[in-house]
């Protein structure tokens, strides 16, 4: 098949070349059989009249419009604004007027910018923590304390550098859930400080599964962005001691991880709104996850979305007074080679 | 390592422009008997639709055995293996047990039919269940214990490996259901799972493995037994609670209605009383007395011995407006669909206002007196256009209007989900205010319970009565005892 034919809209003009041709051919034949039974000249005028008003409305009203948008979406690919081009872009059917808006919605200069400085935020941070300076630093805080006699500001100090030591660096692997699980004691190791006997974290899976569960790999960071909001959004409003649940399970396809509090819990609107949330497209949900939600889960359940496809992610159960959910996903993984999408990964 | 039997990841599934469900995530082990308890019922009978015959999804996958059956992208037009088993028997009369279970399930490709091997061949199944059902037996003699039982052992021979039990608690009597509950957990140890739906949350907890609140087409919650109560439990056992402490049994009066050893097809010596403003509840623990009673009042059935007395008159069974009869499901039985609210509402007060067909006027006063308390928007809706807890409210309505002696409630309960099941104790509570006494005939006491003045237990023959007075010493379980005990103890610490 030629270059043309490949795309539908060349198999269209075709079609209408036809038409347009044997329209072109009857007129001609009426206009000779008219002509030749001594018709007045006049209706051979006004059908050739009417044919090329046609014609003039045809190119107005679809040729124009087809290639203004082909323009557009030229402009658009090499990175330009689409600007005033865009007014002139008619969708095809209403499925097509729905992507338009989605995608002049994610070009929404206003989002771009807000999008870009939250990156350039982010690089300012990344280029000032110099990471060995930051380790070092932590280190000679602690050998301070120690020699002190300050053991809870030393061990205090040896929980956050090992906490940043596991965050900062390649943020973009895999890791095991071993891993990511001490991760998490660690980080509840410094929210103990804080919250003391308030808080108290149990980690529950099958004993006879407990090995092969902890070879398991998941994106780093996963489970401690979650339990982080779990104490922030569940047990820090709530009166009394807080228990936070993390239970692992393993199907015959997937690893479902379960962290749990038993906190304030949210109602039937906001869970809906932030279920919804999650499982969206990439930009979109980002954007609606900084403004309503929090950046957290909708960052987390993209991240396992994009690794592993759509079936797998974030899903959130809870009832007010009855504590929150988060349920997660993940296909069993022991080596990074078993990835769907290993290119994400950079 | 556990399989999965059932998983619908993130699913949505629209009917005629409406979301049923919605981002609906729900997933069932082998083995697990998983609870559902709908707080609204939106959504529910297309999520047993979906599982069963695979519909087109907006969104969402549906894996059945760790196997895709049915996603958003390639939607696929089999059925799937799951049976339900509700209140409407799946089962096929005027054939046997034997040939339900095994003639009548897919891929039986037998030319011949030999009933004897048929039989020979179930026969140890179900006794192997302890049940005492023949398999040559017609369907038709089942009791619904036995309907079910049988329902759930063709499903097993069928192949099912998911079952899905919809409010089979509101069918059963007590002392059935924990035999039903010991068969479910015996084919749960041989890897069949189960979704069990029932609006009682007490009644979840003591089978279900994990219960999922649902809630408008999505699971707000999976619960396991040792979270607790509900929120919403509490704050229903809180008015339970008050209304202990409320009601007193006006013990002066005469009764006004009181039936003495009343034979009548299988209801045999069914003796009680009730005075105004009393809840007497009629519990069947054989669950087949209900319709010779409910015949016997409406005349339908002659009375073969005892006698009714209804405010110290002999009653002669028939239209008696003075007798008031709610049905099972009263939303759906007792509407007339092709007439308007008013005319719904007006249906049985012509006794009290003889020309209230031939003046408009008499009830355009009745629409207006009514409308202060219901609104005025519903009498211009047609019945199809009003919600559950409207039609509820209609019925109740008419009974309030007509004002009857006594009322007869079949199974108020039944079919409601939490938040109607609530209303509806008010609606009753509102009847006993009003100085109706209140008769309740249910198989299972759940929210009756919770309003008894009386309870008559009626089994095999014979019939017991327990006041209210020594509800803290009833020889069983039941739903809200506990309540009752808690109560006693505070009075005589």
């Amino acid at each position: 098949m030629n270059e043309k034919g490949r795309y539908l809209v060349g198999r269209v003009r075709l079609l209408a070349l036809a038409f347009a041709a044997c329209g072109a051919v009857f007129l001609v034949y009426g206009a000779a059989d008219l002509l030749a039974r001594g018709e007045p000249l006049t209706l051979v005028l006004l059908a050739l009249a009417a044919y090329v008003a046609l014609a003039f409305t045809a190119w107005h009203t679809v040729v124009r419009p087809y290639r203004l948008r082909g323009r557009a979406i030229q402009q658009m690919l090499r990175g330009y604004g689409i600007g005033e081009a865009e007014r002139a872009m008619l969708p095809f059917d209403s499925g097509d007027e729905l992507l338009l808006r989605q995608v002049q919605s994610w070009l929404d200069p206003s989002k771009v910018f807000q999008l870009n400085k939250r990156q350039a935020q982010y690089l300012a941070l990344q280029n000032q923590i110099n990471p060995h300076f930051l380790y070092n630093t932590l280190e000679s805080i602690r050998s301070e304390a120690l020699l002190a006699g300050l053991s809870s500001v030393a061990d205090m100090t040896e929980a956050l550098a090992k906490f940043f030591r596991y965050t900062i660096s390649k943020v973009e692997n895999l890791v095991t859930v071993e891993e990511e699980l001490q991760n998490c004691e660690t980080y509840y190791h410094i929210q103990q400080y804080r919250f003391a006997e308030r808080l108290q974290l149990n980690i529950r899976c099958s004993e006879e599964d407990r090995a092969e569960l902890y070879r398991c790999r998941l994106p780093k960071l996963t489970l401690q962005p979650i339990l982080e909001n779990s104490i922030i959004h569940g047990t820090e409003l709530k009166v009394g001691v807080g228990h936070l649940t993390i239970y692992l399970q393993k199907t015959g396809t997937s690893l479902i991880i379960q962290v749990s509090d038993d906190g304030v819990g949210m109602d039937e609107k906001t869970l809906a709104r932030l279920n919804s949330s999650l499982g969206k497209g990439a930009l979109d949900a980002q954007m609606e996850g900084a403004r309503r939600t929090g950046v957290a889960l909708v960052n987390v359940d993209n991240r396992i979305r994009l690794l592993f496809g759509e079936e797998y992610g974030l899903h959130v159960y809870s009832m007010p007074g009855m504590g929150t959910t988060v349920e997660i996903r993940l296909p069993i993984i022991t080596s990074d080679r078993d990835i769907a999408n290993k290119e994400v990964l950079g | 390592m556990t399989r999965e039997a059932l998983r619908l990841s993130d699913v949505t599934l629209m009917e005629q422009g409406t979301a049923q469900l919605q981002g609906f995530n729900l997933d069932i082990l082998c083995g697990e008997i998983m609870g559902l308890l709908p707080m609204n019922g939106h959504g529910l009978t297309a999520l047993i639709d979906l599982l069963r015959s695979n519909l087109q999804l907006e969104f969402g996958y549906v894996y059945l055995q760790e196997e895709l059956v049915n996603s958003w992208r390639a939607p696929r037009a089999h059925d799937n293996r799951i049976a339900v088993i509700s209140s409407v028997s799946s089962l096929v009369d005027g054939l046997t047990v034997a040939d339900n279970i095994f003639v009548l399930r897919p891929g039986f490709r037998a030319w011949l039919i030999r009933p004897g091997v048929l039989v020979r061949q179930v026969q140890p199944v179900l006794d192997a269940l302890g049940v005492h059902i023949a398999a040559d037996a017609y369907v038709d003699t089942l009791t619904v214990f036995e309907r079910v039982t049988v329902e759930l052992v063709k499903a097993i021979v069928a192949g099912c490996r998911l079952i899905i039990l919809r409010e089979v608690g509101a069918l059963l009597s007590d002392p059935e259901l924990a035999r039903l509950h010991a068969i479910l957990r015996k084919y749960a140890r041989e890897g069949v799972s189960f979704l069990y739906i029932g609006y009682h949350y007490e009644e979840l907890v003591q089978i279900c493995d994990r219960t999922a609140v649902y809630s408008n087409g999505r699971v707000l919650r999976i619960l396991r037994p040792q979270d607790g109560d509900l929120p919403y439990e509490e704050r229903y056992v809180r008015r339970v609670c008050e209304q202990l402490g409320q009601q007193e049994p006006l013990s002066g009066e005469e009764p006004v209605l009181l039936m003495r050893e009343l034979c009548a097809g299988r209801m045999r010596g069914l003796s009680l009383y009730a005075r105004p403003g009393d809840c007497v509840v009629v519990q069947d623990l054989q669950n087949q007395t209900f319709d010779d009673l409910i015949a016997t009042l409406t005349g339908e059935r002659a009375i073969e011995r005892g006698e009714i007395r209804l405010a110290g008159r002999p009653y002669s069974p028939g239209v008696d407006r003075d007798i008031a009869i709610l049905r099972e499901r009263p939303d759906e039985s007792m509407i007339f669909p092709q007439l308007s609210y008013l005319d719904n509402l007006c249906m049985t007060v012509d006794h009290r206002l003889p020309a209230i067909w031939l003046d408009a006027r008499m009830r355009a006063g009745i629409r207006k007196e009514w409308a202060q308390s219901v609104g005025d928007e519903v009498f211009d809706l047609t019945p199809a256009q009003l919600t559950r807890r409207q039609r509820y409210d209609l019925v109740f309505q008419r009974v309030l209007l007509q004002r009857p002696k006594v009322v007869f409630c079949i199974q108020p309960f039944k079919g409601a989900d939490v938040r109607l099941r609530m209303h509806i104790w008010e609606l009753l509570k509102a009847l006993l205010n009003q100085g109706i006494a209140v008769i309740i005939l249910a198989v299972n006491l759940a929210d009756t319970f919770t309003l008894a003045t009386r309870l008559i237990r009626v089994e095999q023959n014979s019939s017991r009565c327990y006041e209210k007075s020594e509800f803290d010493q009833l020889p069983f379980t039941a739903p809200w005892l506990q309540l009752y005990k808690r109560s006693a103890d505070a009075e005589h610490p």
